[in-house]
């Protein structure tokens, strides 16, 4: 067996455990009729159900209408499908699938929805209209992956319009002014629009931008007199990349009655003047995704608009010369010249550096800073070591993100560490500078991967102890993009408090959920991951014992868990279960597709992951995802405006 | 509709201005002379938040019936007793959150203020912060409001404190959106308030420079937005139009002549103001080692002098003013009845188990912020507009907080309505649910504050004023709280 076949072989073992059933066979291009596809143990209509609505059912709504779960009616996300499907039946209408209760529950009710709700609503509703044409007998090619994401005008964040202004005219620029924190970073760009209060912001950059513009007005420029077609060729120069796109006559026309009102006071004022005019303007506070129309009703990017989306994807910032040149020349149509341009971005320090950012905002690691500790139970705790403690994932991410497999992220028995970190985890520390970071190999069993690290560890606690449930929603929701969670019901909040005010240990507080209805119904569902971390404490340090004297108990039962039939002890050994499965490998595809597309909405699940998924191996590298991704349609394809 | 004559303006204080700033004072006039021609007045509306609730022993007053005249002031309103004819205190709000994400503090600001559910959470940022799904109370106020429309400056967002639990978090540090996940950012430092509202620009020589290079780049900006509408999808034209109205209102306050703030009355620009972005450590017992309530409360004064300054100049009307992210880190000395001389943080302090100690320290902190509110109050009454008014007999000020009490309850919001005398306000009330359909939205059959909202729309000119996203969270404007 291939590594290849055996990790697939994995994965379908990993599905069929989902919900008790066998995975049908489909036709080599994945339709299904509904003549000869039903499987022996499911009816057809059960069989398409099974194959259009369940899988978005299942991963969204599940811990509540479903059996296992909080019970709720109707049961339509039931890990038993017949029963699953007698309950949709009771919220779906398959001969007018836009009038289903459950899509105006989305559209309308905005129940409970996976990110944007109208998207949910057509997702199902498309779902819906599939399960309906099997049902009546017509053909659904399944494998098929219907462009999703619609023509677009895309509002730069504050971090992309900042970085895009330092790439134009310094890093220097904003110097002396809080800047955008490049870890931290906007999953949802789709639907922001302009006010008042950003667009005055953008103009104190540009006015910022601008400031003693003397020198870097001549360097800019090249003009060393007055020359007002030299102005033209700066202005035009300068245009075209703020726009990321040729600028037309008319509009040099216009920058040069700009650069004209403000040479009445001075040469460079004009220039001054002109620059502020580009950077406040809407073409360059936005990027378009709206492409050239094709035969079958999709629209292909533009070159530019592809340079524009494949930059900011991984640069967070404007196309280079380079990208800028690839577009004017056409070649970036071609999927092989956009890996190619993936390479040479890769190339450099700051791309990598970018994307890794990224991940970390993705898996929310943004909450370690401004993390606070009990400084009496913590007293070697510091703004200083949270930062060391980031620095250390960064470069544990540098390592294994690149090259090789980047499930080595769960198990690699590898970090790097400074006098304190190592005095955290307990090992001396082998280097002669207290602060320079050292790659040290951690020999105790009790680490492997970035989920023992202190930073992970930190951030997902309390300030005085650990948190099973922050901990537990950490590895359900960021690391492996699991069913989404509810918040809490609101019958439930009074005991929350009650229990949070409490001197219960975690354990006990996490065996009073599991004990106790409302609370199991989706604690259930993530509380063990959780307690696989409580050898750690809230600052990471491995301990025995919990804060009241009790040994801790490392042995989990994940049998309640989706996916999972094991017991594992401690988080190391989860770790290297989840090394040799895909869903982690997924999760990490889910957040590159949704931050390249700007649509936090995407689920795991959806055929613009999974078709990027299947063709990976457990050797895959972040590189194979992010090239897997950018030659895909998913970058380059859209389809017709839709009104939100 | 009332208007006043120039020749009724109190002469005085309108030739002193104009001894002091000849230059630079025409738009002012002009506003003026557009009052005198049956143009609206002015009324002014600041919604004005606290962090973190309130302790419901000290905050009710005790009496009957509705009439405040009948009630003996509770401990923590006690500051604002002589406000009481211009006062509604209410009892028996509820935040319509059914169906809503989010932390308490994070989910009760975004509801609070726009009064839509906020089912989907911003990825990151502690994992507890909702997007607001619409616009503020202030935006739609100022959207539809013919009392509020005229200022050059359109509204101003400011706070005191940008601390939240997150560095990223966006839903505790806003109480302003000019649409879904459109926060209007507020304005930390006061000098740049100031800055914004008086302009960069003095008056006098250069001005009249300065103005056409302005309007060149925002004529730039606009004739840009017309070609890209001209290739847009028309699903896409939305976000045209909210760039355009942008552009719009910026141009508006340029074409604002520069006005002399200290004809305004401000003497001096406020001092720029090391504004706190760090958490200080804190354990168990949420003591740090130093205190911040002094600079606290040294931001909020200086943020209410521009606020008045505005005002009196008659150059913005809508005003958000937030004191802290509801998650407040402010650390606040002579509060802690066992050991004034500890700093305890205000937020993580009331999460501690309700103690004697914890109480008196959150109603302590409580009158701390209605003292301030009070001596604000007290500077609107003394301060004159343009007409020769009190600031105060226009203002409309809305006193809330994103949780009715530190354990994150939702139930009998302690929200106040101010109103001075011509804003219709029928004060001296003490509003109590009884009447009205509560909302479902609610729990405990509230009445909605999305209701409490809706009665704004009287006084500030709509025939139909509505807040919340369907009928289950709203059930209409309150009766008899305006005239």
């Amino acid at each position: 067996m291939t590594r290849i076949t055996l990790y697939a072989a994995i994965f379908t073992l990993a599905l069929s455990a989902c919900d008790g059933t066998s995975i049908p066979s489909t036709s080599s291009n994945g339709s299904v009729s509904s003549s000869s596809q039903a499987s022996t143990q499911l009816t057809q209509s059960e069989q398409a159900f099974k194959q259009t609505l369940y899988p978005f059912l299942n991963a969204n709504c599940a811990v509540c209408h479903n059996s296992s779960g909080a019970k709720i009616i109707p049961l339509h996300s039931d890990s038993n499908i017949t029963q699953a499907h007698s309950a949709a039946l009771t919220v779906v209408k398959l001969d007018a699938p836009q009038a289903s209760r459950i899509i105006s529950r989305l559209r309308d009710d905005h129940h409970n929805c996976p990110g944007d709700c109208s998207a949910a609503a057509s997702s199902v509703q498309k779902a819906i209209e599939n399960w309906a044409t099997i049902v009546n007998g017509g053909n659904v090619d399944l494998a098929a992956c219907d462009v999703s994401f619609p023509q677009d005008l895309i509002l730069l964040g504050e971090l992309p319009f900042v970085k895009s202004l330092q790439s134009l005219m310094g890093k220097n620029i904003a110097e002396g002014r809080v800047q955008p924190d490049a870890a931290i970073k906007l999953f949802s760009q789709k639907g922001n629009i302009a006010n008042t209060s950003l667009v005055r912001i953008r103009l104190d950059w540009a006015d910022l931008a601008t400031t003693n513009f003397k020198r870097k007005a001549i360097q800019a420029s090249g003009c060393l007199m007055a020359d007002n077609n030299c102005a033209r060729t700066y202005i035009e120069k300068f245009a075209t990349r703020g726009f990321k796109r040729p600028v037309s006559s008319e509009e040099i026309d216009e920058l040069m009655t700009v650069f004209e009102q403000g040479a009445k006071t001075s040469f460079v004022h004009g220039l001054k003047l002109a620059t502020q005019a580009v950077v406040f303007s809407a073409s360059f506070n936005h990027r378009t995704e709206y492409g050239d129309r094709n035969n079958d009703g999709t629209y292909s990017l533009t070159p530019y608009e592809l340079a524009a989306s494949l930059s900011y994807f991984l640069t967070d910032t404007l196309p280079d010369d380079e990208l800028f040149a690839a577009a004017k020349s056409g070649a970036l149509s071609n999927p092989a010249e956009r890996e190619a341009q993936v390479d040479r971005l890769l190339a450099k320090p700051e791309t990598k550096e970018a994307i890794e950012y990224t991940l970390l905002s993705a898996w929310n690691m943004g909450n370690l800073f401004g993390k606070v500790k009990d400084p009496e139970t913590f007293p070697e705790y510091s703004a200083g070591l949270a930062a060391q403690m980031y620095q250390e994932t960064r470069l544990f991410l540098r390592k294994h993100l690149w090259t090789g497999g980047i499930n080595k992220l769960l198990s690699s028995r590898t970090t790097f560490v400074t006098d304190a970190l190592a005095d955290l985890y307990g090992i001396p520390f082998p280097g002669s500078d207290p602060y320079e970071f050292v790659e040290v190999e951690i020999t105790d069993g009790n680490r492997a991967g970035i989920l023992t690290q202190p930073s992970v560890l930190t951030a997902f606690s309390r300030t005085d102890e650990t948190s099973v449930v922050a901990r537990g929603l950490l590895v359900n929701g960021p690391m492996l993009c699991m069913a989404r969670i509810p918040p809490p019901p609101e019958e439930a909040l009074a005991v929350i408090g009650e229990q949070l005010m409490s001197d219960a240990t975690q354990q006990e507080l996490a065996d009073f959920r599991a004990a106790n209805s409302p609370c199991k119904d989706c604690h259930n569902q993530f509380d063990a991951y959780g307690l696989l971390f409580e050898n750690y404490d809230a600052i990471g340090r491995y301990r025995a014992t919990d804060e009241s004297g009790m040994n801790i108990t490392s042995d989990i039962d994940l049998s309640k868990m989706a996916s999972f039939d094991e017991v594992v002890s401690g988080v190391v050994d989860f770790g290297e279960l989840l090394a040799g499965r895909s869903d982690f490998t997924e999760c990490v595809t889910r957040h590159m597709v949704a931050y390249s597309t700007g649509s936090d909405a995407i689920q795991r699940s959806q055929c613009e992951v999974t078709n990027i998924t299947q063709n990976l191996n457990p050797d895959s590298s972040l590189t194979d995802i992010i090239k897997a991704l950018v030659k895909s349609p998913t970058l380059s394809l859209r389809t017709a405006e839709t009104s939100q | 509709m009332k208007s006043h004559s120039l020749s009724q303006l109190n002469r005085r204080n309108f030739l002193c201005g104009l001894g002091g700033t000849a230059v630079g004072l025409s738009s002012w006039v002009q506003r003026a002379i557009a009052q005198e021609q049956g143009t609206n007045d002015p009324r002014r509306f600041i919604n004005f938040q606290r962090p973190v609730g309130t302790v419901h022993e000290h905050w009710w007053p005790s009496g009957n019936g509705n009439n405040l005249a009948n009630y003996q002031m509770s401990r923590i309103l006690n500051p604002l007793s002589e406000f009481k004819n211009n006062m509604v205190v209410f009892d028996g709000l509820g935040l319509p959150h059914i169906g809503s994400n989010g932390g308490g503090h994070e989910r009760g600001t975004v509801l609070t203020v726009t009064g839509r559910r906020s089912p989907t959470l911003y990825a990151g940022n502690g994992g507890d912060d909702p997007q607001a799904e619409g616009p503020s109370v202030d935006q739609l106020l100022l959207a539809g409001s013919p009392y509020l429309k005229a200022a050059p400056v359109a509204s101003i967002q400011l706070s005191c404190d940008q601390r939240a639990d997150t560095p990223g978090e966006v839903s505790p540090r806003h109480l302003s959106y000019s649409g879904a996940r459109a926060p209007m950012r507020p304005y930390y430092q006061p000098l740049q308030a100031y800055e914004r509202i008086f302009g960069t620009l003095a008056p006098g020589a250069g001005a009249s420079q300065a103005v056409q290079d302005n309007k060149s780049v925002l004529d730039f900006a606009l004739n840009d937005l017309k070609r890209m509408r001209n290739f847009a999808p028309a699903s896409q034209w939305d976000k045209l139009d909210a760039y355009e109205d942008a552009v719009r209102e910026i141009e508006k306050e340029f074409q604002n002549d520069p006005t002399d703030p200290v004809f305004c009355g401000v003497e001096t620009a406020p001092e720029n103001i090391s504004v706190n972005t760090k958490t200080d450590n804190y354990g168990t017992n949420n003591e740090v080692s130093e205190r911040d309530d002094v600079k606290h409360r040294r931001i909020g004064e200086l943020h209410m002098s521009v606020i008045r300054a505005a005002f009196k100049c008659d150059l913005t009307r809508t005003v958000t003013f937030q004191w802290s992210p509801g998650t407040n880190h402010v650390s606040f000395a002579d509060m802690w009845p066992p050991s004034p001389s500890t700093f305890k943080v205000h937020h993580t302090t009331s999460h501690k188990p309700r103690s004697y100690e914890r109480e008196e320290f959150l109603a302590r902190i409580e009158v701390w912020y209605a003292e301030r509110l009070r001596d604000f109050l007290r500077s609107l009454v003394t301060t004159t507009d343009i007409t020769g008014k009190s600031l105060f007999d226009t203002t409309i000020l809305s006193y809330i907080t994103e949780v009715a009490h530190a354990d994150h309850s939702w139930d009998r919001m302690p929200w106040v309505m101010f109103g001075g005398n011509d804003t219709g306000l029928q004060g001296g009330q003490y509003w109590r649910h009884g009447g009205g359909r509560p909302s479902s939205a609610t729990s405990r059959n509230m009445r909605s504050t999305n209701d409490f909202w809706m009665s704004l729309g009287r006084p500030l000119g709509f025939d139909n004023f509505t807040m919340g996203d369907n009928q289950n969270f709203y059930s209409g404007a309150i009766n008899g709280i305006f005239s």
